[in-house]
């Protein structure tokens, strides 16, 4: 009989003990999921923007749109979980959604950042190229065209007469 | 037209130039080809192409002997709890990415549906409210633009399957008349506003009810 009571005085203890500790892990994994859903939902609006001004240039993002529409359906998937009471499925699937739009993001700079080398380089290059095009010019004009131009003036000149009028005829019309 | 530019022309080409004239004429032209050239590829690199777009949406039907969707054969009748099935796609011909979200109403016939405004909550009732219609789209490229036909590709939403189906809600809305209109409204999300709004677009199925 002593033992029996001592076995429960046991087990009450334990029980008390254990159920405040379930009950603070399953809120502890609602908060998580909510957290990860939120940020979720915060880095897709932030995707969103990122991919919107990538779209109005020239940059291959096809890829990148369909990864984050996938991450936006997982997020979707995780409120459904949520809203189930799922809450390890809800943050494992807010996580996921998560990583993927981070390196979708990560992604997109580094294709925004290798555009914008490679601009640089195409004007480096097409400055370069126009600076020698105008440096042969100067140089083609200086040596051909200047001196073929005044030796031109020379020969036109040279073929020029000079006509004078005969006294009769200036006569006549004064 | 075509008789005064080759009179022009023939002008130009019977007129005689001094070889100093034409040295200079090819000369500005080279030039002034150059400096085209190097502004179009400048304003190409960093004003890049951005008309204004549209996104197209539409309604399709399943055809089962061709086993193609088609814009015909669209049901006239929902019995009370019987359901009906369709399908709606949209394409984004916009020039940038599009976050489309499509809403289903169904409302009287009389309820007019504008580009103005979407039909409010007191005179139509959300239908399948416990889905989510919502898509990320890509815009369509050039050659794309000029395809017609075509049901697949990352700029295109859908065919997407919808079953509606009666209920004492949609009852309760239709208030006892027969006439029925089913409004499938494209709502576009807005970066400024963090929210999905109505892009005026919008598509309609009329249908008898029968209770």
């Amino acid at each position: 009989m002593r033992k029996k009571v001592k076995f429960n005085i046991i087990a009450v203890f334990c029980f008390s003990l254990l159920i405040p500790t379930i009950l603070s892990v399953s809120s502890q994994t609602q908060q998580n999921a909510l957290l990860a859903i939120q940020q979720a939902d915060e880095r897709l609006f932030e995707t969103i923007v990122l991919l919107e001004e990538a779209s109005k240039t020239n940059i291959n993002i096809r890829d990148l749109v369909i990864n984050t529409d996938i991450a936006r359906q997982l997020i979707v998937d995780a409120k459904k979980e949520f809203e189930e009471a799922n809450y390890t499925a809800a943050y494992g699937k807010a996580n996921d959604a998560n990583e993927q739009l981070v390196a979708v993001i990560n992604e997109l700079e580094l294709r925004e950042n290798k555009k914008e080398q490679n601009n640089i380089l195409l004007f480096s290059l097409l400055g370069v190229f126009s600076a020698i095009l105008a440096i042969l010019f100067i140089i083609i004009f200086i040596k051909k065209i200047y001196p073929w131009y005044l030796e031109k003036r020379i020969e036109e000149y040279s073929k020029l007469e000079i006509q004078y009028k005969k006294e009769e005829e200036v006569a006549k019309n004064e | 037209m075509n008789k005064r530019i080759k009179t022009i022309v023939t002008s130009l080409s019977k007129k005689k130039l001094s070889p100093v004239k034409k040295k200079r004429f090819f000369t500005i032209t080279i030039f002034s080809i150059l400096i085209i050239t190097i502004i179009s590829i400048a304003s190409s690199i960093f004003f890049p192409f951005s008309s204004n777009g549209f996104s197209e949406l539409s309604l399709l039907m399943y055809n089962e002997t061709s086993q193609t969707f088609e814009a015909d054969g669209y049901p006239y009748v929902l019995e009370s709890g019987e359901n009906i099935s369709l399908f709606f796609m949209v394409k984004n011909f916009e020039n940038e990415i599009k976050y489309y979200q499509i809403q289903i109403k169904a409302t009287k016939i009389s309820q007019n549906a504008t580009a103005e405004y979407p039909l409010d909550e007191f005179n139509s009732y959300l239908l399948n409210e416990n889905e989510t219609y919502e898509k990320i789209l890509s815009p369509a490229t050039e050659i794309e633009k000029r395809e017609s036909g075509v049901f697949s590709g990352d700029y295109i939403w859908g065919p997407i399957s919808v079953v509606l189906s009666s209920n004492a809600q949609l009852e309760a809305i239709l208030d006892g008349d027969n006439y029925m209109k089913i409004v499938f409204e494209l709502w576009e999300f807005d970066t400024s506003s963090s929210s999905f709004e109505y892009s005026g677009i919008f598509t309609f199925l009329q249908l008898w009810y029968y209770y």
